[in-house]
């Protein structure tokens, strides 16, 4: 492969990063050092079975919204809904995550953010980490993520999501569609997400359909590689 | 002699067409500026007045029809631009129940540029000078100018606001979430500058919360009169029935800098009031609540942080510290707060709710309110809490900050529609 070819792996053209299950930019369960666009707003819902779910025995969903709140910094607002029919007829979690890029990736260096997840209160989805991602320009059409952290348990919590070293990788076919892999410190887990094109941009009606429809993604996941989760989200620019 | 009194009446002659020639051309001009004042108030803008001075428009004006405040100031350059020729620079100055808020200053060759896509909106955002200094014609008075009177004056028109209100809790069970919905409609009106009389009840639509128990009850009855002083100082004066069933009188000054930084200084008595079965019972006046505020805006994000520190209004002493980012007309923010008595946080969020063109406001409207807003605290503490006058400076601004309309230029562009 020729030095040009090399070189041109390590510059990054558009980094394309999608949100995982909980909202937060990374890939299934683990966060990446990429954050939401600038501006951007992202509301989701997810689906966890309960195999994973907090009290191991109804499934959890989540409906979140992940702001680019500032160019270095995304806050994730989520509400837990456990569907816990005997207990007195369920429960809900509020959580409030932040993720601080201050490192932004650069031709041989990755990008660097620390984050913290549920930082108040009863603390069931916590966690504190730093993570490292980089990515790797194969051509126009494939673009491979590499993410690496390591999270602590510095602060009082009842369950620790990330706890101890976890990564992962994600092979992007365009910009509609992604391949990841990923253990988060206690499983490994894989995952498809998918997002359409915005398709008959010159028919009035189609292309109409299409250009709502663009701003939706879709996600296909294998908790512990077997338990199949997933969600859909939404993401707009109320700014313009 | 006869060519004497030849040459005598010739130079009369040129002598007195020039001076019917001065008196038309004025005669022009205070028909251009007066145009300008009737298109205005035609697209609903009271509290008009029209100032030419050289080659200097000066427009002032109050905006209660369009949502967007920049969307109006689209509306104000694309009219003057239009009607007036001959002015190479337009100041505008918005205001507020007749008091100005802020200048915006642009050359009419850099405007046309922006409208016509020949330049960007970065480039545009150099270009016009935005301050909250705003002159007097009176400062300058090596110039002669021609002013027209104050038009659509926004005095004695009644304001109906039907305003949706939500609370809710979200905690463990039996009820996952807890739901409190209102509807307010909220009557003012403004006697004087910079005066402001308003009153609401309460409708109760869904109640899971509250003990009031009641479908209807009283809601917050003020007066305020806001006062713009010299050197960017707004005060602001409340007396009445306050949120949460809070009366007394409260008081805000705030300095405006010209360099995003804003220093505030609130101070309210108060006591509590209760209405039941048509009485009211007003306990006595005893609680004190003073704070003071920093304020920072960031031009190049929209960006506002906030420090609140002092006594609030359940007597507990702390700081607050408030980080908010516009997004267009969406606001989205976060808080957190240390007491003496506790220490948590929150978010809030404002939409825009009411059509982007209003009716015009005659003697007499019914309309929704600009915008709504949700707070939610994470637990139901009273910690950290404001007094809630309806009138602080910050609304009184209208979002007419330099920072914000910076941000947002393309909403001039945008405001071609209108015309």
């Amino acid at each position: 492969m020729s030095i040009f070819v090399l070189i041109s792996i390590f510059i990054p053209s558009r980094i394309r990063a999608g949100t995982g299950l909980n909202g937060i930019h990374g890939l299934i369960n683990t966060p990446g050092a990429y954050i939401s666009d600038d501006a951007s707003w992202e509301l989701g819902v997810s689906f966890i079975p309960y195999e994973y779910s907090v009290n191991q025995d109804f499934y959890d969903s989540y409906y979140y919204a992940s702001i680019g709140f500032l160019p270095f910094l995304e806050i994730n607002l989520k509400v837990v809904d456990n569907e816990d029919t005997t207990t007195l007829g369920g429960w809900r979690d509020r959580v409030i995550s932040f993720k601080l890029q201050f490192l932004k990736e650069r031709q041989y260096l990755p990008a660097l953010a620390a984050g913290i997840h549920d930082i108040y209160g009863t603390r069931l989805f916590h966690a504190l980490y730093l993570v490292g991602s980089k990515s790797f320009t194969i051509n126009p059409l494939l673009q491979f993520n590499l993410h690496l952290g390591y999270a602590g348990d510095r602060l009082e919590a009842e369950i620790y999501k990330l706890n101890g070293v976890f990564g992962g990788a994600e092979l992007n076919i365009t910009d509609y569609t992604a391949l990841m892999g990923e253990y988060d410190s206690d499983k490994f887990n894989v995952g498809l997400s998918l997002s359409i094109p915005h398709l008959f941009e010159e028919k009035p009606v189609m292309g109409r359909i299409f250009s709502a429809l663009s701003h939706m993604s879709f996600k296909f996941d294998l908790l512990g590689m077997k338990f199949p989760s997933g969600g859909l989200s939404f993401t707009f620019y109320p700014g313009g | 002699m006869k060519q004497r009194a030849i040459e005598s009446a010739v130079i009369l002659m040129i002598m007195f067409h020039f001076i019917i020639a001065l008196e038309n051309s004025s005669f022009q001009v205070q028909t251009a500026v007066e145009t300008v004042q009737e298109e205005l108030v035609e697209k609903g803008f009271e509290n008009v007045v029209v100032r030419q001075k050289s080659d200097e428009l000066t427009i002032e004006y109050e905006n209660r029809r369009y949502r967007n405040q920049i969307s109006a100031i689209g509306v104000v350059l694309a009219i003057a631009s239009d009607k007036e020729k001959t002015s190479e620079t337009f100041h505008l100055i918005p205001k507020n129940r007749d008091i100005p808020l802020v200048t915006i200053s642009t050359e009419r060759k850099s405007y046309s540029d922006f409208m016509e896509g020949q330049i960007s909106e970065e480039t545009y955002a150099d270009k016009i000078q935005i301050t909250h200094h705003v002159s007097s014609p009176g400062e300058d008075h090596l110039f002669d100018y021609y002013q027209t009177s104050k038009a659509n004056r926004s005095i004695w028109k009644l304001d109906l606001l039907l305003k949706p209100h939500v609370n809710m809790i979200f905690g463990g069970s039996p009820d996952k979430c807890l739901t409190e919905l209102n509807l307010i409609p909220e009557l003012s009106l403004s006697p004087i500058t910079g005066m402001k009389i308003s009153g609401m009840i309460l409708l109760s639509v869904v109640d899971e919360i509250s003990s009031w128990n009641k479908p209807v009850r009283p809601g917050r009855i003020v007066i305020n009169q806001t006062f713009r002083l010299p050197q960017n100082l707004f005060f602001s004066a409340t007396a009445g029935h306050f949120d949460l069933s809070n009366y007394g009188l409260s008081t805000e000054l705030v300095w405006l800098t010209e360099k995003n930084l804003s220093l505030g200084f609130s101070s309210a008595y108060t006591g509590s009031y209760s209405y039941y079965e048509h009485v009211w019972e007003h306990l006595e006046m005893d609680n004190w609540t003073n704070l003071g505020r920093v304020s920072y805006k960031v031009p190049a994000w929209d960006f506002t942080a906030s420090l609140d520190f002092g006594q609030f209004l359940y007597n507990d002493r702390g700081v607050r510290m408030n980080l908010s980012r516009d997004f267009g007309e969406t606001t989205f923010g976060f808080f957190a707060y240390v007491t003496d008595e506790d220490k948590e946080g929150g978010f809030m969020i404002k939409f825009p709710i009411s059509p982007v063109q209003k009716s015009s406001v005659g003697r007499c409207r019914i309309n929704f309110p600009d915008s709504f807003t949700w707070t939610y605290r994470y637990s139901s503490t009273r910690s950290a809490k404001y007094l809630k006058n309806g009138n602080s400076i910050d609304s009184f601004m209208k979002t007419l900050y330099p920072s914000h309309i910076i941000n947002n230029l393309k909403k001039i562009k945008q405001a071609k529609k209108f015309i």
